[in-house]
């Protein structure tokens, strides 16, 4: 017996063929997803330290009462005294690593002023290779020495547990690690560090040079920095967890070596720069080879400068091997951001009332003036750029407390290529956008108010970077990020990049044609970008 | 051995009129479901919340007793693949320190596709009534720099939210209402149709079922 409907074949074939276009829909939107999967990603963030005389006034808490809950954001509170100690904005700089640990980047790397540090950490001669498990009951350390290490212990502590989720931290030095502030706390002006060059040069017991800021870098602030950090650069090479954590491995590391490093010509001085500038190769996948820089923007003989002889030879070579893309990473900027710039243009320079004028590598210049006119210089940050322009690179910092991103030209007007600067100074740093009301009423120099005067919706947030390197080979930035309130996480959309670099940027950059005429260069445009928020990320 | 014709006919009108009686008494509870939450569909890109494992956002809405929630939906963006968390607490969020809430239902879902409505079906019945939250967390690690975002709203859909909570990094692991996002949700709830109406469809259903057999027999008895 056949009971059956005479459509019901067509019926079946109907449903069958819904099925399918349904299962296609949804398989479709998937696939969508995958079409350009990530084969490489990595974060980036720095300045998590804050400060134990001027900590934001959006992180002091108050309690009002003993009968009542305390804690609570007051504007007249004081310091946590956790962070107080430990000198680290702990909220800020855990939120910020929850929200790298749900992106799970390959690496992170974190852009400077890990420690408040600004001291001269003299550890006794014994101390030879600067462990502490090494010392004697005879010996003796300088305060700044324990200083400085609980506040790295502190922040190695913190950033533990991303290894475990699978990122590894690559640290970059910045000038609170290299240098020593003559009157940064608990020393002040008038009570001066006695081992440290003051503001005006005079010395008290060292000849080491002043430099522009009133801070100096010495030897021992970068052997500290090696001490506390130098492991996770040397296993670059060897190898006991990187390629485990990154599921990839580093290759032709250079400047790990005391003769790889950069020399004489960088540093004025010859001091050892191992592992303070180093650089690396990973590939992800056939025909993308990254090239991955770190620069130590401090380096003692030679403050606010960039190594850039070693930087030039290293980004040769890396051309030579074929590398397709290029990220340098470095404590201090380029161009200076200003906070201004939304309503009074974006020089810094001259500084101004409520203008603290360049900190950035910018700040290293000189001045000249023909028939009254000023003019400025800025040799060392201008060939920097142009070597960043050659290679089509990517440049990420610190040392300004904001997020910006934007595109900058050839200074010199050699290559006609304008990269992105990503500055990422924002990892819980006391911001350098001040609320209105919180500077004395002189308004001294790094005490800007720009609030009152039209700043960026984001100069105030907490944020990091997440560059994604796609298989079809286009590298996309996303920036995420809360309010000084310690709001919700958000996708930052003003600063996502769709398109950072495209893979095989690197060998079509440093072939590009020559400007042939002088191109007058781009001012420190601030990118506000309207591209599409989501072709950033597929 | 082959069936007569007209016994053969009488089974497959006795089925469709069954079929039909169900489809009649099922069709009221259908028709009854509606969205007791829709903050509205959001405007694409505008103000993303990103999903972190760290963070949780929440809508509030009404129940009254018996209300079966059939479907929690939210409106994200970025990389799909990741699966979240969708919890059902009862119990009003005000204020901060407000961990004491009932966890009611909890369920999962996988952000399947891109800046929509992912939806998430569900089968859970309000015993009493009152005001609920529905709250999502991520769950999953993501792929190699990927992120999932919730897409914030004006909440002026046809049931707006009656607020908004959230609990992340800074709230001391309590949610708070204080400063929280308006984030996209829906949920769609259906309501018991009462029995005697049920009854008496199918009652009916029945009556005509016997009516139609007994004319047939009064057919067939014919000379």
């Amino acid at each position: 017996m056949k009971i059956a409907f005479q459509g019901a074949p067509n019926l079946r074939r109907i449903a069958l063929t819904l099925s399918l276009v349904g299962a296609g829909l949804g398989c479709g939107a998937t696939a969508g997803a995958q079409s350009d999967p990530v084969i490489f990603s990595f974060s980036t963030v720095g300045d998590s330290r804050t400060d134990p005389g001027k900590a934001d006034a959006t992180t002091l808490l108050a309690n009002p009462s003993p009968t009542t809950e305390g804690g609570q954001p007051s504007l007249t509170g004081t310091i946590l005294p956790q962070d107080n100690q430990w000198v680290t904005n702990t909220e800020a700089f855990q939120t910020i690593i929850n929200g790298i640990k749900s992106q799970n980047p390959n690496l992170l790397f974190f852009n400077g002023d890990i420690v408040f540090g600004y001291g001269r950490p003299i550890l006794p001669s014994a101390w030879a290779n600067g462990k502490p498990n090494s010392w004697t009951q005879t010996e003796s350390v300088t305060p700044d020495a324990v200083f400085e290490y609980i506040q790295y212990a502190y922040w190695r502590g913190m950033v533990a547990n991303l290894f475990l989720s699978g990122t590894y931290v690559m640290p970059v030095p910045g000038n609170h690690e290299t240098q020593c502030s003559y009157s940064a706390e608990p020393y002040s002006s008038s009570a001066p560090n006695p081992n440290c060059n003051n503001a005006s040069g005079s010395v008290t017991n060292t000849s080491w040079p002043n430099n522009l800021t009133g801070k100096t870098a010495y030897p021992e602030n970068e052997n500290m920095f090696r001490f506390n950090m130098g492991d996770l650069i040397s296993d670059l090479t060897t190898n006991i967890r990187f390629s485990n954590v990154t599921g990839f491995f580093a290759t032709n590391t250079n400047g790990l070596t005391q003769t790889t490093a950069p020399g004489v010509s960088d540093t004025n001085s010859g001091n050892d720069q191992t592992d303070l500038s180093y650089s690396f190769d990973i590939a992800p996948q056939a025909g993308v080879l990254l090239h991955f820089v770190v620069i130590n923007t401090d380096p003692s003989g030679n403050d606010s400068t960039a190594p850039v002889n070693w930087l030039s030879n290293d980004l040769a070579a890396a051309k030579q091997r074929g590398v397709t893309n290029v990220f340098v990473f470095g404590h201090k900027p380029a161009f200076t951001y200003n906070y201004l710039s939304a309503t009074a243009g974006t020089s810094v320079l001259p500084p101004t009332t409520n203008n603290p004028g360049p900190g950035g590598l910018d700040a290293n210049y000189t001045t000249s003036v023909v028939n009254g006119v000023t003019t400025y210089a800025t040799p060392n940050r201008d060939a920097f750029w142009s070597l960043i322009a050659q290679y089509g690179a990517t440049y990420f910092s610190g040392h300004e407390h904001t997020v910006n991103i934007s595109e900058q030209a050839d200074p010199t007007g050699t290559y006609a290529t304008t990269p992105y600067q990503v500055i990422v100074g924002s990892g819980g740093s006391p911001f350098d956008d001040k609320l209105v009301g919180t500077c004395s009423a002189s308004k001294p120099p790094g005490c800007v108010e720009p609030n009152s005067a039209g700043s960026h919706e984001y100069d105030r947030y907490y944020a990091w970077a997440t560059v994604s390197v796609h298989a079809s080979g286009n590298i996309s930035l996303q920036v995420s990020g809360f309010s000084d309130q310690f709001g919700p996480v958000q996708d930052l959309g003003i600063y996502d990049v769709a398109t950072l670099q495209t893979v095989g940027q690197a060998q079509t950059a440093a072939a590009a044609a020559v400007v042939k005429t002088k191109k007058t260069p781009k001012t420190a445009a601030t990118r506000h970008s309207t591209k599409p928020l989501l072709a950033a990320r597929h | 051995m082959s069936s007569s014709p007209r016994p053969r006919l009488l089974a497959r009108m006795a089925a469709a009129l069954v079929a039909s009686t169900a489809v009649v008494c099922l069709a009221p509870a259908i028709a009854n479901a509606a969205l007791v939450l829709d903050t509205g569909t959001p405007t694409a890109g505008a103000n993303l919340e990103e999903l972190g494992t760290s963070q949780w956002f929440a809508a509030e809405f009404a129940l009254s007793a018996g209300q079966t929630v059939t479907s929690l939906s939210t409106f994200l963006s970025g990389n799909t693949g990741a699966s979240y968390t969708l919890d059902i607490f009862s119990g009003a969020f005000t204020g901060v320190r407000q961990s004491a809430q009932t966890l009611d239902y909890s369920t999962t879902g996988t952000f399947t596709t891109d800046n929509a409505w992912n939806t998430t079906n569900t089968n859970w019945t309000a015993t009493t009534n009152g005001d609920y939250w529905v709250a999502i967390e991520l769950t999953s690690t993501l792929p190699r720099g990927s992120v999932v975002n919730l897409e914030t709203t004006a909440n002026n859909g046809t049931a707006p939210a009656l607020g908004f909570a959230y609990l992340g990094s800074s709230t001391n692991g309590e949610f708070t209402t204080s400063g929280a996002p308006d984030v996209a949700f829906q949920v769609n709830a259906t309501t018991p149709v009462p029995l005697p109406a049920t009854a008496w469809l199918l009652g009916g259903g029945l009556l005509g079922f016997l009516g139609f057999r007994r004319s047939r027999v009064a057919i067939r008895q014919r000379p």
